[in-house]
């Protein structure tokens, strides 16, 4: 059985899943909009699309459920379609429930104003902190000051809570590469970033290497979530201190905040965004054979997307392929661009003993005709 | 070229194959190239990046999931695919190259004349992707199959005999090779056997002479390249834990007589190499590899070369038997000389037809009896020993007549022979000799007094009768010591067949499934004209035994390979069968039929014993229901053996409808009875006829005779005796069926 990498089609946004060949799922952001839930629409109706591959193996549950940090498009819808433990409202009716929750300690800290009470994050605000409270199910990843002073406010001790932490350079307790075939190393959120950082959530996001071993050979996943340059830079440098760059090294990796050119640079550039040092160092670590993953919508190469302020970002892309290319990689790929834009499908990926490779459904022109409705015919 | 304009392309097709690269998320066109081949062709070449996911990015095959890749176009050979990696693994599926050229896959299993009847370059595109995904996985092919030869056919041939290899290694015998010819071309098969050299030297070789080599077992090893050099062919051994050089240098220095050798210009030496592979230098030999090449040289110049012979100066040539390497300026010379592959082939043995065929071994190894080898029987012996099914006796006492070749196997050449030596040689001779040995015995089945024959028999694991006649099948089911027994036939018209077989145990013997079939012949839609074309007589189904019968050999094959077929699946199950098949010359169809086979029932009633079953038991318990309560009755239809003293029962009919019928009585009618009665003896061939009469007994009575009935049978026997046979009389009683016998004495 190999493992498997899945990446939904959720346009701007991030939804992707790993599934062991145990079994395990553990689900990375959950971005689910209403209209996806128009056929026509070319993002994959992601509730529909989870519930339908649960039931296939008969569950209903997550081993894990990870956000990598509170912004809408990766969490949105989600508390329509999980069981949270902190409210009854949250409860039964079908709802998909969550073994462990795991959370930037940035999403427990987060003050909102008064007009996001009710938003989405704020839900998800108070069920990792009940969590945290009762002492299981969750996983907080970094322990800052803040964390410290929040604990001792609410009368808990970090000695009794340090179990549910995990620091940044740390593997997470949960998985073991031995009888999982995977383990999770946490580059970020640094300590720093929560204490001092200003833009607290994409700066103190969840970043790891997922390390899958299979027949012996070591897979290497960088998910990394809506993080600029900056943030890598300091990861780049924190890791190599650390000696730890065999843990940047990528045979999968997915590129920040939906192909933006902030995650390379401050500059855009004409043509190619040129990375400044050390983010070009991390994707010179790319393996023989490496794929990049953009979440985003399509990429075009026209004067309009060149000038275009949102990502994704033509110039970001040509300078991801270019270093792709270095490194002797094998593809780029653009989640809803794939296998074409009117309806994309996920990305699977399969790691087996032979390798990674794309899991395709290889279907005829005749199979694809046949397969759908016919146009109407006058 | 620069730039990827499609005006830079020659060829049309190749311009259509860019705009499919273009197109395609998984090709990346990187650049063009044109080649010049010659003064008039050109090659258009467009190079490639060739990535759609699905290849592991760490396979050990070492294909990468981004290849580089050159998509050709020239007319004559057009599509080839070049992987321009220079590293790009030796895989399977690769075509012959030249040495240093980039590796040429090979894409399709078909000549290009039968590919670019659906090739569109879209497809080709996804063949390419096909054929590196599978590659990397392994899947694409057996693993033992040598590189293809795309540019290359090999000039020869060399079949050899299926078991050279245990003759070469334990009785050391030598392997001959001689060219098949071929009047008005050249030869293309070169055999290769165990027959006198001398014998050989007739035959106009197209090499000067050949060595054969058995060298050390290989290693287990990767796919390699041809070799172009006897040098490089010898490195490849030598990776793979063995050599050959010395091998052979002994061959040459065995060749060569006291009396030396002479050198001869302008000729090539066959080099034939058996190897053996194992998987670890520890481990014994697993399989064997058989490769043969012409070494662009002759004995003389590679002896020479290789330090086995010395020049005697005086225009011959002698082994070097000095003791220790001599240097000598020409010693390694034989690393250079050029070699060509040529095609290895062995003679295929009744294992390898029966893998071809689909014919399980263990279903396959058992002794068999044929008796009757005419025109359906020695269609059967073809067919079975071409698929290497059961070793055979064939059993026959006739001769080769000039009107059989029309319908048999046999040719003008055989007329006069026996017909079981005429079908022992020509199914034996489908192989190599040896391989198998059907055996002949000239003699009537029923032959009681050979004795080899009775051996055969009963150490027979089954007996297929083919004779046509109704005396066969039905004695050999009554041997005690006959094995499962199955009888084949055609119609006289050649439009049907029929196949019985009985079950493991016997427990149904072919006499009982006889009269069954005709029961189904007298009650199925198909029997109105299975028989037809009978002679009116009795009918011996002597169909085709008849010189005037009008029945085409494309009838005795149609059925004899249905009928072949048949048995052979049949035969692997314990059950009986009854199978009939009908064509309809109009459009082809041979529907089949599948009769019922009833349990049998045996009675012994005097001297005669009464064979019949539960079908028909059940049909006059039927019968009688269905008239309560009052009686009913009827005439029987059935068929003597007065050899055997069987009676078969076959069918009992209903009341002719101007019976009269009442609770204590029965008058049987005769409206229609004469009709029913022709149409069951036209239907089988006169062999079903009148027997007797049934009736029933009402309510609460048993089928004890009564006064009326006794009368009956007395009167029933006077008038059959006027045939010289005896009387049934059949009374269904509440429970019980009772039949009695009467035979009037008329002399």
């Amino acid at each position: 059985m190999p493992h498997r990498i899945i990446f939904y089609p959720v346009g701007n946004g991030d939804s992707s899943q790993i599934v062991l060949d145990n079994g395990k799922r553990i689900l990375f952001d959950f971005r689910h909009t209403k209209k996806s839930e128009d056929e026509s629409n070319p993002e994959i109706d992601l509730a529909a699309q989870l519930r339908k591959e649960l039931e296939n193996v008969d569950r209903d549950y997550f081993d894990v459920v990870a956000f990598t940090h509170g912004d809408s498009d990766h969490i949105e819808n989600s508390t329509e379609f999980f069981e949270l433990l902190h409210a009854k409202k949250y409860q039964g009716d079908g709802r998909i429930k969550i073994n462990t929750l795991w959370v930037p300690a940035a999403m427990i800290l987060e003050c909102a104003t008064n007009k996001e009470q009710s938003s989405e994050f704020v839900i998800w605000r108070e069920e990792a902190k009940y969590r945290l409270k009762e002492g299981k199910g969750i996983r907080v990843f970094s322990k800052p000051d803040k964390l410290k002073n929040w604990l001792e406010k609410n009368d808990l001790t970090l000695d009794s809570r340090r179990h549910l932490i995990t620091d940044a350079g740390c593997l997470v307790d949960e998985f073991n590469i031995n009888s999982d075939g995977v383990e999770f190393f946490c580059h970020s959120p640094f300590i720093k970033h929560v204490d001092e950082g200003e833009d607290l959530r994409n700066s103190a996001a969840l970043i790891f290497n997922v390390r899958f071993q299979q027949s012996g050979s070591n897979y290497d996943y960088l998910a990394v979530g809506d993080t600029e340059w900056l943030v890598l830079e300091d990861i780049v440098q924190a890791t190599k201190n650390h000696n730890n760059m065999d843990r940047l090294a990528w045979d999968i990796y997915n590129i920040p905040h939906h192909c933006s050119y902030l995650a390379l640079s401050d500059e855009k550039g004409e043509i190619e965004t040129t990375p400044k040092p050390l983010v070009k160092e991390l994707l010179e670590n790319g393996k023989e054979g490496a794929y990049m993953i953009s979440s985003s919508r399509p990429i075009k190469d026209t004067q309009e997307a060149r000038e275009q302020q949102q990502p994704p970002h033509i110039q970001a892309k040509n300078c991801y392929v270019r270093y792709l290319k270095n490194v002797g990689g094998a593809k780029f790929l653009a989640t809803m661009e794939t296998p074409n834009t009117t309806k994309p499908e996920p990305i699977e990926f399969k790691i087996d003993g032979c390798g990674i490779s794309l899991d395709k459904k290889l279907m005829s022109a005749a199979t694809v005709i046949t397969s759908s409705r016919a146009p109407r015919a006058g | 070229m620069p730039g990827l304009d499609p005006k830079n392309i020659q060829h049309p097709e190749a311009r259509n194959l860019l705009a499919a690269c273009l197109c395609h998320p998984d090709f990346e066109v990187i650049e063009l190239r044109k080649l010049e081949i010659n003064t008039y062709s050109r090659a258009d070449v467009i190079v490639v990046d060739c990535c759609d996911g699905t290849i592991p990015s760490r396979n050990s095959v070492g294909i990468r999931n981004r290849e580089r890749l050159a998509l050709f176009y020239c007319s004559g050979f057009p599509h080839e695919v070049r992987a321009l990696r220079r590293d790009f693994p030796v895989t399977l599926h690769q075509n012959h190259i030249l040495s240093g050229e980039p590796a040429s896959l090979c894409l399709y299993f078909e000549p290009w004349s039968a590919v670019e009847r659906d090739w569109t370059p879209q497809r080709h595109l996804e063949r390419i992707l096909w054929w590196l995904r599978e590659t990397a996985l392994g899947t694409l092919h057996r693993s033992d199959q040598p590189l293809e030869y795309l540019y290359f056919t090999p000039p020869y041939d060399i079949v050899l005999p299926p078991n050279f290899l245990e003759k070469t290694a334990t009785d050391g015998q030598l392997l001959s090779f001689f060219p098949i010819q071929c009047p008005g071309t050249k030869p293309r098969i070169i055999w290769g056997d165990f027959i006198q050299d001398s014998l050989v030297k007739k035959y106009n070789l197209p090499f000067g002479d050949f060595l054969v080599i058995s060298p050390q077992p290989l290693n287990h090893g990767p796919v390699q390249r041809h070799p172009q050099t006897l040098g490089e062919f010898h490195d490849q051994f030598k990776e793979r834990g063995s050599e050959i050089i010395g091998d052979i240098k002994a061959a040459l220095r065995n060749k060569v007589t006291s009396a030396g050798i002479e050198k001869q210009t302008d000729v090539s030496t066959l080099l034939l190499v058996i190897t053996s592979v194992r998987r670890a230098p520890d481990q014994p030999p697993e399989r064997s590899e058989t490769q043969a090449f012409f070494i662009h040289a002759d004995i003389a110049t590679i002896g020479i070369a290789s330090g086995a012979l010395i020049d005697g100066r005086n225009g011959k040539f002698y082994v070097d038997y000095s003791i220790g390497e001599t240097e000598s300026a020409e010693k390694n010379k034989w690393q250079d000389f050029v070699i060509e592959p040529i095609g290895v082939k062995i003679a295929v043995t009744p294992e390898f037809s029966r893998n071809a065929s689909d014919v399980l071994s263990e279903k396959a190894q058992f002794r068999g009896v044929l008796a009757g080898v005419g025109a359906l029987g020695s269609v059967l012996a073809d067919f079975w020993a071409r698929e290497g099914w059961g070793e055979w006796t064939y059993v026959d006492d006739d001769y080769v007549f000039p009107h059989n070749v029309v319908r048999h196997i046999a040719r003008n050449e055989h007329i006069g022979r026996s017909k079981v030596e005429t079908v022992r040689d020509l199914t034996n001779g489908i192989y190599y000799p040896g391989q198998i040995s059907n055996i002949a015995i000239h003699a009537k089945i029923s032959d009681r007094s050979n004795e080899r024959l009775a051996e055969m028999l009963t150490s027979a694991d089954l007996i297929v009768d083919a004779t046509t006649t109704l005396e066969v099948p039905r004695d050999l089911s009554v041997q005690e010591s006959a094995p499962r027994t199955a009888s084949v036939f055609l119609t006289p018209s050649g439009h049907g067949s029929v196949l019985l077989i009985e079950d493991h145990e016997k427990s149904v013997p072919l006499h009982a499934l006889e009269s069954q079939y005709y029961r189904a012949v007298l009650n199925a839609m198909w029997g109105a004209n299975h028989l037809k074309g009978h002679a009116g007589e009795l009918w011996v189904g002597a169909g085709c035994r008849d010189i005037s019968a009008v029945i085409s050999y494309e009838l005795v094959q149609l059925h004899g390979s249905m009928l072949a077929r048949q048995l052979r699946k049949l035969a692997a199950k314990d059950e009986s069968q009854m199978r009939v098949w009908e064509l309809d010359d109009a459009s082809g169809t041979l529907t089949s039929y599948n009769l019922p086979v009833s349990k049998v029932i045996i009675e012994q009633h005097g001297k005669w014993c009464v064979v019949w079953d539960n079908d028909l038991r059940d049909k006059f318990f039927a019968m009688r229901a269905h008239s309560l309560p009052n009686e009913t009755g009827g005439i029987i239809l059935g068929y003597f053996d007065q050899k055997l003293k069987m009676l078969h029962l076959v069918d009992a009919l209903p009341a002719p409808s101007d019976s009269e019928s009442s609770v204590n009585g029965f008058t049987r009618g005769t409206k229609g009875l004469r009709e029913d009665h022709e149409e069951c003896l036209r239907r089988t061939a006169h062999v079903v006829d009148y027997v007797g009469e049934w009736h029933s007994h009402p309510r609460g009575v048993t089928a004890c005779a009564s006064e009326l009935d006794m009368d009956l049978i007395a009167h029933l026997s006077t008038m059959m005796a006027q045939a010289g046979l005896p009387a049934i009389m059949i009374i269904v009683g509440e429970n019980s069926i009772k039949i009695q016998i009467g035979e009037a004495d008329i002399l």
